[in-house]
């Protein structure tokens, strides 16, 4: 039979509160537990309290709390893995500005998203260089540097691959490429 | 002695909406107690064993609208034990012979299987409604069984309920059926066949509720909206799509065409730059659900809720934030109902989640505040003071400290003042829920200036029996009292025997009572059911036993004969 003991979960310094008469009233009981309902898997709370004399009671297992409802408890419990929305943020300078930038590469589906992105962050506009084109003075290209230091044109290698080798980036005048 | 002929007496009770007034009039004498009952067209049975079906029948023999509700409220979070009880079928059965003309049929926390379900879509030629909530027992079958033989189906709203799924049956509604006005299937898993749902949606030109399932996709939300541009209330399916596709622009496109939408909901699973399609739909909103919505971060909940000055009811998750709250304080300004969830309910600590800042700029910035349900890391008196002096007008208030028996983190006191505020301050209220840590203080609070209160949840909270016996001293209007891992005892459970005959019932669990005193209730109320549950099935114990769970709620119906091996009546 479980019976919760009913310690306040909170530490007084006796020498700045007088210790109220309401949770010294309290005894901290020792908690029985039947261990066997512990294992019982699902989604509950831990909590730990600490009693009165600044001992910690054992992390108290509960199944059922918070109240919540199991769909939403299921639906909660599915997103766990990918809850924490991962972010790649590199650096971005462009040529002839000191202070960079740093976008979210993560964010974005493919190239043509970061380019409009880039474009929109610094104002210019930036082309890939296979387009068949004469490089002018006004355009430029995104660059990149991979893992092993080289810088590189971007958009030759699918958007997966590139993700796995970009370190930083950078905009440079479209003449020098 | 009535003056008037009897269909005049019928006539004026016709005025008579409420249940609590149609009964009040059945009780003056017995000509009108005739009349009334003859007359009655809807019946609501808050607790399904307080009475027998036959007993239903024979009383009110021309219903056609039934509303009953069977597990109690803690049974929505697993205290209770898989088997308890609460099947449909008896009903159904008795009703199908004494009523025919059932037209509607509202079930909450019930069980009903698929055969009951087959009864019901066989047995009543008018049936227009069935409202499921949080029940389970059948599958996609029953459903099957419904969708065929209702030829008057206007509503089938399935509202949280656990359903096995065992095929496709959305294309069992026959073309035919042109009538429904009302289609929520949000809680099922399984597929869904897109073209039967689409032709569903075009034929049915009265439709104004839709909520669809994760199994749903973007793109046939996209088409379902085209055909039905004339929708109230919405719950998307999984929203996830490439923002750049045709499906989802001519999803925003849609959207844009709906001027009549004004609640939302859904979102299982959500690409976020997809979001923007929403955003002239939020300007007409008075309600939104993203209560299921855990990938919409903070950043995007907020943009979300910048575009929705209308809004009355929010449901969303504690993503939010209590920056997020602060937004909704300065657009929202007729919210009356607010409620935040837990997104990471084992609660390590490192998630997203609101405090008492949150809750504070809410109860500043919406004056139409007057029902919360709030889930949140940390709460202190402070706050709850304010609270109380900005909103006096709570109806329901509901704190969940996500920590039991965690204090003011300001103080280190317990929270009974700031709770004592609220009761003081928010005369009208009529339902509570306390959390944090509480000493018998709070019930003698709650006790004293909730006149009003009608429904009480307890947990983790209290010191003595002093504390429970303060509350049945106190409250004349309780009705349900519900009570979790308590030190509450033998003399509070028997303090005031007579008075849980005014109630619908109380429940007790993880408490200090033994089976002895549950014993002497048992003898002392003869029209209590005092059913005393063991989570092991075993009574072995003796009289000096602890109780793990005890349900006591009033009955003119005595024992019930189907409870299983591990419920004792007592």
């Amino acid at each position: 039979m479980r019976r919760q003991g009913s310690s306040p979960s909170s530490s007084i310094d006796s020498s700045s509160h007088p210790c109220p008469s309401d949770t010294c009233s309290s005894i901290s009981q020792p908690t029985k537990r039947d261990l066997s309902t512990d294992l019982r898997l699902g989604i509950g709370l831990w909590t730990s309290t600490t009693r009165l004399d600044g001992s910690f009671t054992a992390r108290e297992y509960h199944p059922d709390w918070p109240p919540i409802k199991p769909l939403l408890r299921s639906a909660l419990a599915g997103k766990g893995a990918h809850r924490q929305q991962s972010s790649f943020f590199v650096k971005v300078y462009m040529e002839g500005l000191p202070i960079g930038r740093k976008v979210d590469l993560f964010v974005h589906q493919g190239y043509e998203h970061l380019l409009r992105t880039l474009r929109g962050m610094f104002s210019t506009a930036i082309t890939c260089p296979d387009l068949a084109r004469s490089p002018s003075e006004k355009t430029h290209v995104l660059t990149y540097e991979d893992k092993e230091g080289d810088w590189m044109v971007v958009g030759d290698v699918p958007w997966e691959m590139f993700l796995t080798s970009v370190k930083r980036l950078k905009i440079t005048r479209a003449d020098k490429c | 002695m009535t003056y008037f002929p009897e269909e005049v007496v019928e006539h004026i009770f016709d005025f008579l909406t409420s249940h609590r007034d149609r009964n009040t009039v059945s009780l003056v004498c017995k000509a009108w107690y005739r009349v009334e009952r003859l007359s009655r067209r809807n019946v609501f049975i808050g607790n399904c064993y307080a009475v027998k079906p036959g007993t239903l029948v024979s009383r009110f023999p021309r219903i056609r609208s039934l509303k009953l509700k069977g597990k109690p409220h803690f049974a929505d979070f697993n205290l209770v034990p898989p088997g308890w009880g609460a099947n449909a079928l008896p009903w159904v059965e008795a009703i199908a012979r004494g009523c025919p003309n059932l037209e509607e049929l509202h079930l909450k926390r019930m069980v009903i299987s698929d055969e009951c379900l087959e009864l019901l879509a066989r047995s009543f030629p008018n049936f227009r409604a069935l409202v499921l909530v949080s029940c389970e027992g059948f599958s996609t079958d029953g459903l099957a069984a419904i969708a065929t033989h209702c030829k008057w189906l206007r509503e089938l709203d399935l509202h949280e309920n656990e359903v096995d799924d065992r095929g496709e049956w959305i294309s069992c509604f026959p073309d035919s059926c042109t009538s429904l006005v009302s289609l929520n299937f949000a809680c099922l898993k399984g597929e869904v066949n897109a073209l039967a749902l689409e032709r569903l949606v075009t034929r049915c030109t009265n439709l104004q509720s839709l909520r669809l399932s994760s199994a749903v996709s973007l793109e046939t939300l996209s088409r379902v909206i085209l055909r039905g541009p004339q929708l109230r209330d919405l719950g998307t399916g999984s929203y996830v799509h490439d923002p750049r596709s045709e499906p989802y622009l001519n999803l925003a496109s849609a959207f844009m065409a709906c001027k009549s939408l004004r609640s939302l909901s859904g979102f299982w699973e959500v690409t976020a730059q997809c979001l923007p399609a929403v955003y002239p739909i939020c300007s007409n909103l008075t309600t939104l659900n993203l209560s299921y919505a855990a990938s919409i971060q903070g950043t995007e909940l907020i943009k979300m809720i910048r575009h929705s000055r209308k809004l009355q009811s929010l449901w969303v998750l504690d993503l939010i934030g209590d920056r997020g709250l602060c937004v909704v304080a300065s657009t929202c300004k007729e919210l009356q109902e607010l409620r935040v969830f837990p997104s990471d309910p084992s609660g390590d600590g490192s998630a997203a989640s609101v405090t008492e800042e949150g809750l504070l700029s809410v109860s500043m910035g919406c004056p139409k505040l007057h029902s919360i349900l709030y889930f949140c890391r940390q709460m202190t008196n402070a706050a709850l003071i304010d609270v109380a002096k900005n909103c006096p007008r709570f109806t329901r208030f509901r704190l969940c400290v996500l920590d039991p028996r965690k204090p003011d983190p300001l103080t280190s006191r317990p929270l009974d003042e700031g709770f004592g505020a609220i009761v003081r301050s928010c005369r009208e209220l009529r339902r509570l829920s306390v959390s944090g840590l509480l000493t018998d203080k709070v019930f003698h609070y709650i006790g004293r200036y909730a006149q009003k209160l009608e429904m009480l949840s307890v947990a983790f909270a209290g010191e003595s029996d002093r504390g429970m016996q303060e509350l049945m001293e106190g409250c004349r209007r309780l009705r349900k009292l519900e009570i979790r891992d308590c030190p509450f005892g033998d003399a509070a459970l028997l303090k005031d025997a007579d008075k849980y005959e005014t109630m619908r019932s109380l429940w007790m669990s993880s408490c200090d009572v033994t089976l002895q005193a549950c014993q002497a209730l048992a003898a002392k109320m003869p029209r209590l059911n005092v059913e005393v549950i063991s989570d092991d099935g075993d009574f072995a114990g003796g009289a000096v036993c602890q109780v793990e769970k005890l349900y006591v709620y009033r009955t003119v119906a005595g024992p019930r004969d189907d409870a299983p091996a591990y419920v004792w009546t007592l």
